[in-house]
């Protein structure tokens, strides 16, 4: 990968705190971009308020819990997945992201302590020696955006693989895989892709890398040896969702069956109080209502004819388990007869680990 | 001092005749010459327009005045805010005219500025009311009357002006968050609809004709949702006839549905299941809802 001209498009400025001005990460950066600025700072409010915004990328090493479960939804099932916050932040511009919402005006932070977090992830490991453990590091940025450039998933690829049951999953909208390819050791590593139509990527999607890119680095992964999974979320109810949603299900039948550890699926959501930050997206003329955790969904029976076509079409091509993230049990019992405690190929994905 | 006739003084451009016509000042104030002083620098009036209007209105001829020496346009400007003291509560009409003042004399609107005139806190100060400035006159017109907040304004700026227009000639019908939520729903259905004007201001006419204008809007911008709720409504009131009370979730999200009765006799009770069973055979359309 060409790093110097690619990420001069989307990093303007480096900051660094003392402890992580060091780290493998940071060398990584300046040699890599050497035209880039680096500078030292004491903490984030010490960036130049020129530089707050989201080409800045600020590299930290500050402790504090970068390990922990996923925030899930009140009210609704939570699929048990611990998440570590790598990168806090995500240039890609999704419409549709509330994280956009919240952090448009944030430099993008790169925790670089990897010894620190390997440490608590460890903990939990330990403590949870039987369980099925899912541990991502997709929920506050893309994991693979900024990846190739600092290298840091390696290192969670690296030790999670010694855990025979600790699955460590990269999620992306990126197709930036090449760089994870060669890793020899991946144990139950995980690939994913966020996937949504074409036609939703170009209208709703920002910079993120094309369908045909993304099944393409999906298929370049799990050649290498990396498992699969797939993310439809959100789920958008466009104009001819159901063909597009459909072409999207059926171009998974490439993949070799048992290589795709599990799907998730949600439909499109926001809070309440985020919806004029959102703008005025076509989508969001569509009928929402208010649901139980505070957050505005499509009604639930038209949620549920969503799921049940989607899942269909997913079971068919793939045959792989599907989950819905953040769902209330009534949509669990009305799109797969049940919640998810009781479906059997879904106890990896949902069993509670101990802290 | 006291200066007249002031109605040169009025006539003149009045390029710091910022403010409204906000206080009424009692005639007697005026009669003992104890309202506070007309403000002139360099001849020109700075402050106290409204109290010459009035003075001219109720035939007083003359008023204290104050001249004061030549200063930056910037430090009068702060002068004439500072003496009309009423920071927190102008009007966007009034923002718009310091802000055009400000803009047309060079004038930096910073924070010491904004702080006078808003008592406290106010971000993007200068983008709002460059905002209102754009604003069509209708529009204007709604959130200067106070029946609008620039916010919703902001939202529904695309809507046509006649709808605005109309939306403010039949105030009467709507309550202030009604017409808040009115116009955006307005807003949203032609935007989800493609409406073009004429469909939007015929589509907000009849609307507005209606018994319950918000009531009927809602169900244009919700068909699904407020189809349900006449379907539900229909089985609901089957079961009321009969004294029970059937209740379903908040916006159809959840599981269950509820009933609930009063009985008074083993007789009363009997009469309430036999027609629980006779209602059993909607139930699976009344689970279609969930
Ligand atoms: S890729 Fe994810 S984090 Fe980035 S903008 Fe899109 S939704 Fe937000």
């Amino acid at each position: 990968m060409n790093y110097s001209h690619f990420y001069n498009d989307y990093i303007h400025a480096v900051y660094a705190t003392p402890a992580a001005k060091d780290s493998l990460a940071a060398c990584r950066v300046t040699e890599r971009l050497p035209g880039v600025p680096f500078s030292i700072v004491a903490s984030k409010d010490d960036i130049p308020e020129k530089h707050k915004n989201q080409k800045t990328v600020f590299l930290t090493a500050t402790p504090g819990k970068k390990f922990g479960p996923c925030p899930g939804s009140k009210r609704h099932l939570c699929c048990n997945y611990l998440t570590i916050n790598l990168y806090e932040g995500c240039p890609i511009g999704c419409s549709y992201c509330i994280m956009q919402a919240y952090l448009n005006f944030e430099p993008v932070t790169v925790n670089v302590d990897i010894e620190a977090i390997t440490k608590e992830l460890d903990e939990v490991i330990q403590s949870n020696p039987d369980t099925p453990i899912r541990i991502g590091t997709g929920e506050t940025g893309d994991s693979l955006f900024y990846d190739p450039l600092f290298e840091l998933s390696k290192n969670f690829i690296e030790h999670c693989a010694q855990f025979p049951n600790v699955y460590f999953e990269v999620k992306t909208k990126s197709h930036f895989v090449d760089h994870l390819l060669g890793i020899p050791n991946k144990g139950k590593a995980v690939v994913a892709f966020s996937l949504n139509p074409q036609e939703i990527i170009d209208a709703e999607e920002g910079i993120a890398s094309s369908l045909a890119q993304r099944l393409e680095a999906a298929d370049k992964a799990v050649k290498a040896g990396y498992l699969l999974a797939f993310h439809f979320d959100p789920i958008i109810r466009v104009k001819n969702w159901q063909e597009m949603y459909l072409n999207v299900a059926d171009q998974l039948s490439q993949f070799e069956k048992g290589k795709i550890v599990w799907i998730s699926l949600g439909t499109v959501r926001y809070p309440a109080q985020l919806k004029d930050r959102l703008g005025s997206r076509p989508w969001l003329y569509d009928e929402f209502v208010p649901c139980r955790d505070g957050k505005h969904r499509y009604i639930q029976r038209i949620r549920t004819e969503i799921y049940r076509s989607v899942a269909g079409w997913l079971t068919e091509s793939t045959g792989a388990p599907l989950y819905m993230c953040m769902e209330s049990p009534a949509v669990w019992r009305r799109v797969f007869g049940k919640i998810s405690s009781k479906i059997d190929n879904l106890c990896a994905i949902f069993t509670k680990v101990h802290r | 001092m006291t200066i007249s006739p002031f109605e040169a003084l009025l006539s003149m451009s009045g390029e710091y005749d910022l403010f409204l016509d906000i206080k009424a000042w009692p005639k007697l104030l005026f009669e003992n010459n104890l309202t506070p002083p007309v403000i002139l620098a360099d001849d020109v009036p700075i402050w106290g327009f409204s109290l010459m209007r009035q003075a001219r209105d109720i035939g007083i001829p003359e008023l204290p005045c104050m001249r004061i020496s030549p200063a930056e346009k910037k430090d009068l400007l702060y002068i004439a805010i500072a003496l009309e003291n009423r920071a927190g509560s102008y009007s966007w009409e009034e923002r718009k005219n310091i802000l055009e003042f400000c803009l047309i004399n060079n004038i930096a609107v910073d924070d010491a500025i904004i702080q006078t005139i808003e008592a406290g806190r106010f971000t993007d100060w200068q983008k709002k009311t460059e905002k209102y400035i754009g604003f069509p006159d209708s529009l204007k017109k709604l959130v200067q009357s106070r029946m609008l907040d620039i916010k919703s304004a902001e939202k529904i700026v695309s809507l046509p002006e006649p709808c605005i227009a109309l939306v403010y000639e039949k105030k009467e019908k709507l309550t202030h968050s009604e017409r808040r939520i009115f116009l955006e729903q307005l807003h949203e259905v032609m935007q989800r609809d493609g409406l073009a004007e004429k469909e939007t201001s015929a589509l907000c006419r009849t609307m507005l004709d209606a018994p319950d204008p918000v009531k009927l809007l809602e169900a244009a911008r919700y068909p699904n949702l407020s189809s349900m709720q006449k379907e539900f409504l229909q089985h609901a009131q089957l079961l009321r006839k009969q004294g029970i009370a059937l209740s379903a979730p908040d916006n159809f999200e959840g599981e269950a549905f509820f009933i609930r009765f009063p009985f008074v006799s083993r007789q009363n009770f009997n009469k309430k299941v036999n027609a629980l069973q006779a209602f059993e055979n909607h139930i699976d359309e009344l689970f279609t809802l969930l």
